[in-house]
């Protein structure tokens, strides 16, 4: 079974997705990039993130990833604050550690293109 | 061969194909992101035909009622017609049929009811029928199935120039165009006993009066709780209907926020709607929330009841701008 099924699929991503971003908004290091957006458009994203993190289906190409958080000039405080919160609602979710490692892992494999490096 | 109809054309998919695929084959520039069916970029409106499972995952009832999907993930099984989401709204030559004022600087019109639509939706409305005019986007307060006409409350701005055209030139038996129904906030009968919260300022307030009105007819049962705030205690307006529909249905409660009421306002809570709100409500998990009034307003509420516990997909938003 992949890691996507094991965890529940696109259900757990539902599941994941509201609790995710309410601690995205909490969290004082990376709430003031969702400042200005629209909730239900940032919540749609939320969700394909999570989907691919999940090793779910994505078909975003590491120059999109580069192209869409360009202009944030994102550090990597902010980057390991998405995935302290990612790590954090799978705890909550009752995801197996093992899975979270996997998952951290999938994140940590497009670190450079978000951060532009 | 799988037919789509787009406005006038039929672009034929080929097998496997998804709708996505095959208008952007078409060379049809249609939005998208993920390709996953979970960004929501490449939605599209379903006007006839059926929509296979999966084309609308994730959506909110309201935009599953509407016929949205999402164009990525679908694969249809027999024809379908489509166009651009809000793109199917028809335009229309409405009579006037009523106005009046109904509070400070409110103008209620009534116009025949020429089109079809949810209560809590909206029209874009032209100061006439013919082709230079003024256009401008008022909710509807109306409920089709209690009420023979289409209700807009008209706030009166000093140089506002539409609104001041209403107030002073518009007449009974005028004739507009209209074009509607537009707007995805509704009711929807899900669970019937879910606690439903509806805050508004100003007229806000038209949009949420027809969606609660529209949510008791269909039995709703739950707790409904109305929320009004307003600068000063002559910012409401609709009391005596509001009162009455309390006595009437023993789930509504209504309040009413403003920072200074006058003395004898009995009714009315001295504070602003945010706190009063997070006083009042400060669990709001499983609860269906609907926000009216102008944006800054509708924004601020939506990020505090979902950080309350209300899920995204149960919020309902309509926010007014201003057009000058």
């Amino acid at each position: 079974m992949s890691l996507y099924e094991r965890i529940g699929g696109a259900a757990a991503v539902d599941a994941a997705v509201d609790v995710f971003y309410r601690k995205v908004l909490s969290d004082d290091r990376i709430s003031h990039f969702f400042d200005d957006i629209d909730m239900d458009a940032q919540a749609a994203k939320q969700k394909a993130f999570l989907t691919m993190v999940f090793g779910g289906p994505n078909h975003y190409s590491g120059r999109d990833l580069r192209e869409g958080h360009k202009h944030m000039a994102l550090t990597e405080e902010h980057f390991n604050a998405v995935i302290e919160n990612l790590a954090s609602t799978l705890q909550e979710l009752g995801v197996a550690q093992s899975d979270i490692e996997e998952i951290a892992g999938i994140a940590g494999s497009v670190k450079d293109d978000v951060l532009n490096r | 061969m799988i037919d789509i109809k787009l406005d006038d054309n039929i672009l034929p998919l080929q097998d496997g194909e998804s709708v996505l695929e095959g208008l952007l084959r078409h060379g049809i520039e249609v939005s998208h992101g993920c390709r996953a069916g979970a960004c929501q970029a490449c939605l599209l409106q379903a006007l006839a035909g059926e929509l296979p499972r999966g084309a609308q995952a994730g959506l909110k009832s309201t935009q599953k009622s509407l016929g949205l999907f999402l164009s990525c993930q679908c694969k249809p099984t027999g024809p379908l017609e489509i166009c651009f989401s809000d793109q199917g709204a028809k335009k229309v030559s409405a009579r006037v049929i009523d106005k009046a004022l109904i509070g400070n600087n409110i103008l209620r019109v009534r116009l025949e009811k020429v089109l079809d639509f949810r209560a809590g939706q909206y029209l874009n409305i032209w100061n006439g029928e013919a082709g230079n005019t003024l256009i401008r986007s008022y909710s509807i307060a109306s409920v089709p199935q209690l009420e023979d006409f289409i209700e807009l409350h008209i706030k009166i701005i000093a140089n506002g120039r539409f609104s001041r055209w209403a107030a002073d030139a518009m007449e009974s038996g005028d004739q507009l165009m209209i074009q509607g129904p537009l707007g995805d906030c509704f009711y929807t009968p899900g669970d019937p006993q879910q606690p439903l919260l509806f805050m508004g300022i100003g007229t806000g307030l038209a949009p949420l009066y027809g969606i609660l009105r529209d949510a008791l007819q269909q039995g709703h049962e739950g707790d409904i709780s109305l929320v009004l705030g307003a600068r000063a205690e002559e910012g409401f307006y609709l009391r005596e209907a509001l009162a009455r529909l309390q006595r009437d249905y023993s789930q509504l409660k209504v309040h009413f926020v403003c920072q200074s009421p006058s003395a004898f306002a009995g009714d009315v809570d001295s504070t602003d709607i945010y706190s009063f709100v997070k006083q009042q409500f400060p669990n709001t998990k499983g609860m269906k929330v609907y926000l009216c009034g102008a944006d800054s307003f509708v924004r601020k509420m939506k990020k505090q009841v979902f950080m309350s516990g209300a899920a995204m997909n149960d919020i309902h938003a309509d926010a007014f701008f201003p057009c000058g």
